[in-house]
Order: structure tokens, then C-alpha cells, then sequence
């Protein structure tokens, strides 16, 4: 910014708060509120002011009455708000989560309005809870592997979004956080540096003075998101940057972030590793969006390796019915090549390209899980070999398309024939160990199939085969509900099963849903929900966010009337002091009364049944579910169902 | 671990029985004992589901009394890391004698409640889901 515009910038800023002021002094006070504005107009302090004042008469009347925006501006024409927008177009930004705040109207105004096909591109995302958004943004996230954004409303609505904006630090997901703010407004909602409270839990964070570092800063922000190691990262947006007049200023071109992978030596060594194998092997772990997930499937089937997968607990892994994953024909495997395998994992016949951050706490705050951790080796490759058990500290997604090329040149004919021979055993080998899977869980999962109230493992049975031919992908958390998924169903998808809350916060899957939701309604996926009642009720406004959008969310309540974890851990804490074990229950279940889910679906403008007792209702049930959400209706089955 | 603890008590008490067996329990007063002692919460509502099985075992847990009297009372665990690896202590001051025999006595009464796997159609579908391979391609 030249002296000069920095001149005009600061002359404005006066302006607006002068204007503000003057539009406050006209709006009528509340009763009641005149001490207040005394108290505050008597403490008026210069712009340095330490200590926060409380909200002025006329900022209060603001907020609550219906005062025009503090800083109406008409003049101006082009505002940079719809610059904002411009950007995120570029960026392929989906959708824009928020519950409202007035620190983005301007933003807000400008998705909603402007452009060829307004409010596309990014869609505004009705939220009735800032964690909802955050959570919304997770669960896209990780069923598309790329960033839609959250609006933030300043420093409440990022302490609303507090925890989900730490889980998804701790699960890695790409999003962008979008916090307004609004310096000439209520005190309470602003501050100099406002991304330093959630600094030590996101990736990165940046507050733009001008209209062009903003531009600038939510393009950083989009590839910081996306570049290894993912997640959330927050740009502070003020609200005259969003107003403030653009001219002809130009929105910079965008340009996506170089991951470095494996240099094309590198890549050539291991090709011929891999290529020369006996019987060759990849493990795979989370890569990072889906193309990655179809390198990785290209590069086993041109190896013919056997594979195995993540699938079942989390996305972007490989599918886990491919003919090449499962233990193959013979597990003597001579070289393995590790793709994003954790260092628990890695394998001990061969490297493994991975990621995965030595530690992403820059704050020294020592998440646990995320204390400072040595540095996995990070060393270029030996010139000579590719050593065994050794982490190649690179991204394996970018690192595969250089793999798969050197393969392709050094596949000779007569090695493809061997490829193809070897490929043929293990897809034989893995089929029969997978109906032998099958049938063992079967046996063991039976037990109290016509129980009522409903076993877990029948509702699960009972979805696969309705499921099984639609494009569906299961976004709640599964443990609480037994993770009977995980041998019944069919991974194949990157989104197959989103995977885990990541800090273990619970209250994320219902939001998450409503979030997956958003990427299959464009796609013509359907998201299973299995609802814990526990997880429900922290911001059940989910539900209206899928009514109100149209997302394709069927929930499914695993309604035990309980936070029954806690019930368990109760009880056991009560046996260990010898008393007490029948009154466990208190402040750990949900009865007296019991909610009625069908009703609260119904006040949010879900429709849906229950509550189901028995099994045999529910295959019907969930025809009727598929049906509406296929239709883009969410729908909710209240299920009662056994504790575990 | 715990299938080793289970058929230690198991065997002991199945080879020695030492001490007479106390007198059954009422099955009907069991019942709401075993709902408010939580044993619900790790076995399911008919002893099916969750942690461990109580249904159809010949384990004289279940069906001596004084093997499942011993079993309720002499056990550590006071930190529940991964509560459903592990069963919490019953003791008698909590959980007296007599109740404790109730809740045997219901568990008793619990019956099998699936049919076998070749006689659900929906299994045979899984299984024949599961023979499938994956074609991306597709
Ligand atoms: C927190 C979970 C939990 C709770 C609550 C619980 N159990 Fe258990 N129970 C287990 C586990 C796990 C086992 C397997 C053995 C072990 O780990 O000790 C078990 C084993 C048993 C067995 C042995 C079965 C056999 O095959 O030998 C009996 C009988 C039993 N429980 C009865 C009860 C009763 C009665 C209650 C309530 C008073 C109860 N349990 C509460 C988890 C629990
Ligand atoms: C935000 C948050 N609060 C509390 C907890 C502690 N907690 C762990 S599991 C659990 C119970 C969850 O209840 P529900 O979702 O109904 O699952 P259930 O255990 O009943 O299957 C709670 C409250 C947590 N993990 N996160
Ligand atoms: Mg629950």
C-alpha cells in the first residue's frame, strides 16, 4: 500500500467510525440503556484504550433493533467484498457456512448477491450454530479432500467454533475459516489479534490490512489448507476491507499450491524396486483427496501388488474390495512400499513416503497426541538404495504420478504377463478371505439379531443390501455404535466411512453429516447417518441446516438414552469404590424424560419415524429413508436400540 | 487376558465346587437389578450384545452360584481406560448377596434370540456382496 493510499485508508476508518456514531446517536435507545451509554460515553477513551467497554447504548440498539449497517457506504460500487467472492469462485470454494454476524454482512451480502449466478460458488450454508458450520466444513472436507469455508462472527463466533476447529487440527482437515471483524462496532466482539485464540490449534492464520493482502491472504490460505499436513486455517476479515471501495483493481490469478513428492531419480529406484519384487506390496494409508486414492490404485494394479487399507476407518484410503486388497495369495511379501502409513505401521520390507507431521505444535501448548516429536527422517534417498523401513519424508500423493511413469517405462511385456498372472492369485486369495471374513462376523454379529429393543449390528446388516448399488457414503462416527460396518460393508469410495470425531470431541457427528451431506447433494451420493443420541443434542439444529438445504442425510438414531460411555465409566468408578453401582446412571442418561427424536426431526423440518423397537420394522423403514433422501429429503428413524 | 481370567475362575470352580451352592435368586427381581446395576450397559438387554456373552455358555459363572458371587467381587480396575475391555467390581456393600443371585438367576432365563446364519436371507446376501470385487473402472 503507497503513503498515499495508506493516508486515505486511515482518513476513511475516521470516517466510518464518525459515521457510525452518528447513525447510532439517531437510532432510539432502549429503556434502560441510557446509564449504559453514559457510563461508556463518560469512559470514552482514545483509540488505545486498554480495557475493553461494554457495548454503548447505540451499539447495542444496533444489534437489536433495526438500525441500517454502521458504515453504509453507497458510494461505493465495486466493493471488495465481491472481490472476496471473486476469489473463492477461482478457488472452486463450494460453500460458505455461518450463522450470521454482522463483522461479515458485507461478505455475506456479496455471496448472496453478486455475480453472473449469485450465491453459487460459494452457496451461503445456513448454520444455527457457529460449531455446526466448522463441523459442516469437516465432514466436506474429508469426503472431498478440499476446503469449503466457515464465516465466523469475531470473537464469539470463533469461540462458538472453538472445539470443531480443533478437531479438525487433529484429523487434518482442509478448511477455510473466514472470521469478520469489526473494529469500529461492540468491543466485545473484536480484537487486535483475533486468530490468537485458536493460533495453537490451527495451521496457519493471517489478518490482511488491505483489499489486495486479503485477496492475496485467502489464496495463501486455500493452499496452506491443502498442502501437507492439511488443515483448518483462518483469515481475519475486517469489515472495511469487505466495504471498501476495489475501483479497478484486478483479481489476482490463482495459483495452486507444488507439493513436492519424490524426485524423478527417486521415483525410479523404487519403481524398479517394486517392479522386481517377487511379491511386491503397498500399504496405504490417508492420502489426500480422491485422485490420489485412483493413483494409488493405479500403481497396484500395474505392479499387481496386493495391497491393504485404511478404508474402513477413515477416508481417502484404498478400496478395501479391490481385487488387490487382502493378504493375496502368499504373505511372504519382499518389498512393501508404505503410502501415508503412520510410523506405528510402517512397513519392515520396504520405505514408506509419508507426510505425516513431525509435530504441528507451534504454540508449544503439547496437545496430547501432538507433543513435539523428533523429526522422522526427512533425509533425500540414499543415492544407491531405497532402504528398508525408512519414512521418505514427502507427500505420497504428489509423489505417485512420478512412481506410476517410471513403472509404465520399465514394464516390459514379459513382466506384465507375470503381473497379470500374480494379480490373478491374489484377487482369487482375497475374495475367499473376504466371504470368509464375512461369514466369521456374521456368525458373532447374529447374536441378538431379533432382540428388541435393536442390536447394532442388525442395523447395520439390514442397510447394506438397500445401500449396497447407491453411491452412499456412511459420514457419522461409527465406534459408539459398534463399527459393524467395518466388516459388512464395501469400502470403495475415498468417502467411504469418514472415519472418527478426531479429538474424540463428541457433538461432531451430526454436524459432519450435514457437511457430507453438502458434497453429496451436488453429487448424487446419499449420507448414512448412525446417530448417537449423546452426539444429537449438542446442536440438533443440524437437522433444519439439511431440511432448509435439501441435503441428502438419512439419520439413523442409535438411541440408547444415554451418554452411555460415561454410563459405563460410572459404573465401573462406583464398583471400584465398592458403593453405589445403581446409581450410575445419574448425570450420564438420558431418561425422564426420554426425547422423542421423531419430534425434534419434525420442529426442524425432518421428516421421519419412530421410535422403533422392533427389527422387523426396520428394513421397511429404512426403504422409506433411502427413498426420501434420494429424493433430497433428510429423513430421521428414531431406532431404540441395545446400549453396545 | 480376560478369556484367561474367565476360564481360570472357569475351571476351578467347575472341577472343585467346593462350598454348597447358596440358594437361587428370583429371576423377576433380577430383572430390574440387572438394568439398575447398569449389567445391561456392557451385555445388552438379553445378555447378547456388547462386551461378553452370557447367553448359552455352560461358563460356571453363570450357573454356579458361588463362581458368580466370587466373580462379581474380586476384581481391581479402578481406571476404566476402555471400560468394555473389562468388567467393574461388584461389591457386596453395593450389590449385596441375595440381589446378586437375583441377577443370576434372570440371566439364567436368557435364551438365544437369532436363528442361524444360513436361514437369514439378508446374511446370505452379504456374503454374496462380499465375493464381489471392486472395479473402479466401472
Ligand atoms: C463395563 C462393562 C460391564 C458391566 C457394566 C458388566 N459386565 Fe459382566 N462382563 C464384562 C466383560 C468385559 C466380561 C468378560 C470377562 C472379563 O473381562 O472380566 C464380563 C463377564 C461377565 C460374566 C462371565 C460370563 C462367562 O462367560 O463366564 C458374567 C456372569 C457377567 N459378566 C455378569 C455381569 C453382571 C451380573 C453385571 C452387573 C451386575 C455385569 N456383568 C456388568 C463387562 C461388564
Ligand atoms: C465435547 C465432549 N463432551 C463430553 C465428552 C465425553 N464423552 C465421551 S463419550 C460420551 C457419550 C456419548 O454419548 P452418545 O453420543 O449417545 O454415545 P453412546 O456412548 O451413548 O453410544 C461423552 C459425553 C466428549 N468426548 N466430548
Ligand atoms: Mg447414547
Amino acid at each position: 500500500m503507497s503513503n498515499d493510499a495508506g493516508a486515505r485508508e486511515l482518513g476513511r476508518r475516521a470516517f466510518l467510525k464518525g459515521a457510525a456514531t452518528g447513525t447510532a446517536a439517531m437510532a432510539t435507545a432502549a429503556p434502560g440503556l441510557a446509564e449504559a451509554r453514559a457510563r461508556t460515553d463518560e469512559a470514552a477513551a482514545p483509540e488505545a484504550a486498554v480495557a475493553a467497554p461494554p457495548p454503548n447504548a447505540s451499539q447495542i440498539a444496533r444489534e437489536l433493533s433495526a438500525s441500517p449497517p454502521a458504515s453504509l457506504t453507497p458510494l461505493v460500487t465495486r466493493p471488495g467484498s465481491d472481490l472476496m467472492v471473486e476469489v473463492l469462485k477461482q478457488m472452486g470454494v463450494e460453500f460458505a457456512a455461518a450463522n450470521p454476524g454482522s463483522s461479515f454482512e458485507a461478505l455475506q451480502e456479496s455471496i448472496v448477491n453478486y455475480g453472473d449466478k449469485p450465491n453459487t460458488m460459494p452457496e451461503f450454508i445456513t448454520c444455527l450454530h457457529e460449531e455446526t458450520a466448522v463441523d459442516m466444513a469437516s465432514g466436506y472436507g474429508r469426503a472431498e479432500g478440499k476446503p469449503m469455508v466457515a464465516l465466523l462472527h469475531g470473537t464469539l463466533g470463533l469461540q462458538h467454533a472453538a472445539m470443531a476447529i480443533y478437531q479438525a487440527y487433529y484429523g487434518g482437515t482442509p478448511m477455510l475459516i473466514i472470521a469478520g471483524r469489526d473494529d469500529g462496532f461492540i468491543q466485545a466482539h473484536t480484537a487486535d489479534d483475533m486468530a490468537a485464540m485458536v493460533r495453537s490449534f490451527t495451521k496457519w492464520d493471517a489478518h490482511p490490512k488491505t483489499l489486495p493482502e486479503a485477496l492475496a491472504a485467502l489464496q495463501e490460505g486455500y493452499r496452506q489448507a491443502t498442502t501437507a499436513p492439511t488443515g483448518p486455517v483462518v483469515v481475519v476479515l475486517d469489515t472495511e476491507v469487505q466495504k471498501e471501495e476495489a475501483g479497478d483493481f484486478a483479481v489476482p490469478a490463482y495459483r495452486p499450491p507444488v507439493i513436492a513428492g519424490l524426485d524423478a531419480a527417486a521415483a525410479r529406484r523404487l519403481a524398479e524396486r517394486l517392479i522386481n519384487a517377487k511379491n511386491p506390496r503397498i500399504n496405504v494409508g490417508r492420502l489426500r483427496t480422491p485422485q490420489g486414492v485412483r493413483q494409488a490404485v493405479q500403481l497396484a494394479e500395474l505392479i499387481g501388488a496386493s495391497t491393504s487399507s485404511q478404508a474402513t476407518v477413515g477416508p481417502m484410503s484404498f478400496p478395501n474390495r479391490h481385487a488387490s486388497c487382502g493378504p493375496g495369495a502368499a504373505t511372504d511379501y519382499d518389498f512393501t512400499l508404505g503410502l501415508e502409513i503412520g510410523p506405528a505401521d510402517v512397513a519392515l520390507m520396504g520405505p514408506t513416503i509419508a507426510s505425516i507431521a513431525a509435530t504441528r505444535d507451534k504454540m508449544g501448548v503439547a496437545f496430547g497426541g501432538l507433543r513435539a516429536k523428533p523429526s522422522p527422517p526427512t533425509a533425500p534417498l540414499a543415492p544407491m538404495a531405497v532402504k528398508i523401513g525408512e519414512t521418505i519424508g514427502l507427500d505420497a500423493e504428489a509423489s505417485l504420478p512420478g512412481l506410476i511413469a517410471a513403472v509404465q517405462i520399465l514394464l516390459t511385456a514379459e513382466r506384465r504377463d507375470a503381473i497379470a498372472k500374480r494379480a490373478a492369485l491374489t484377487a482369487a486369495a482375497n475374495r475367499k478371505a473376504n466371504v470368509e471374513g464375512v461369514r466369521k462376523a456374521l456368525t458373532v454379529k447374529r447374536t441378538g439379531w431379533n432382540s428388541s429393543p435393536v442390536s447394532l449390528a442388525r442395523i447395520y446388516a439390514e442397510l447394506w443390501p438397500l445401500i449396497e448399488n447407491e453411491d452412499w457414503c456412511l459420514a457419522s462416527p461409527s465406534v459408539l455404535s459398534g463399527s459393524h460396518h467395518r466388516e459388512l460393508w464395501a469400502h470403495n469410495k475415498p468417502y467411504s466411512y469418514l472415519g472418527l470425531p478426531p479429538a474424540g470431541g463428541i457433538g461432531y457427528g451430526a454436524g459432519a453429516c450435514a457437511g457430507a451431506g453438502l458434497a453429496a447433494r451436488e453429487r448424487g451420493r446419499i449420507i448414512i447417518n448412525i446417530q448417537t443420541d449423546g452426539d444429537m443434542n449438542y446442536a440438533p439444529g443440524a437437522l433444519w441446516t439439511e431440511a432448509h438445504h435439501g441435503l441428502p442425510v438419512l439419520s439413523i438414531m442409535h438411541n440408547n438414552r444415554a451418554w452411555h460411555q460415561e454410563l459405563m465409566f460410572l459404573t465401573f468408578m462406583a464398583g471400584a469404590r465398592g458403593r453405589g453401582t445403581d446409581r450410575a446412571h445419574i448425570g450420564s442418561t438420558l431418561r425422564n424424560p426420554f426425547i422423542d427424536y421423531r419430534k425434534m426431526a419434525e420442529a426442524y423440518g425432518v421428516a421421519g419415524e419412530g421410535p422403533i423397537e422392533d427389527p422387523a420394522l426396520l428394513r421397511a423403514a429404512f426403504k422409506r429413508g433411502i427413498a426420501s433422501v434420494k429424493a433430497g429429503r433428510p429423513y430421521l428413524i428414531d431406532v431404540i436400540t441395545q446400549p453396545r | 487376558m480376560k478369556i484367561v481370567i474367565v476360564s481360570i475362575l472357569a475351571l476351578g470352580f467347575a472341577a472343585g465346587g467346593a462350598v454348597a451352592a447358596p440358594a437361587g435368586g428370583d429371576p423377576v427381581r433380577g430383572k430390574q437389578l440387572y438394568y439398575d446395576h447398569g449389567c445391561y450397559g456392557c451385555h445388552g438387554y438379553g445378555g447378547q450384545t456388547g462386551a461378553w456373552n452370557l447367553v448359552g455358555t455352560s461358563s460356571p459363572i453363570v450357573n454356579n452360584a458361588q463362581a458368580f458371587l466370587f466373580f462379581l467381587r474380586q476384581r481391581g480396575g479402578f481406571s476404566p481406560m476402555i471400560p468394555s475391555l473389562a468388567m467393574p467390581r461388584f461389591s457386596e456393600a453395593a450389590l449385596p448377596d441375595a440381589q446378586a443371585l437375583d441377577i443370576q438367576a434372570y440371566i439364567k432365563t436368557f435364551k438365544l434370540d437369532a436363528p442361524d446364519v444360513d436361514s437369514i436371507p439378508l446374511m446370505g446376501q452379504i456374503e454374496a456382496s462380499a465375493a464381489k470385487s471392486y472395479d473402479p473402472g466401472k
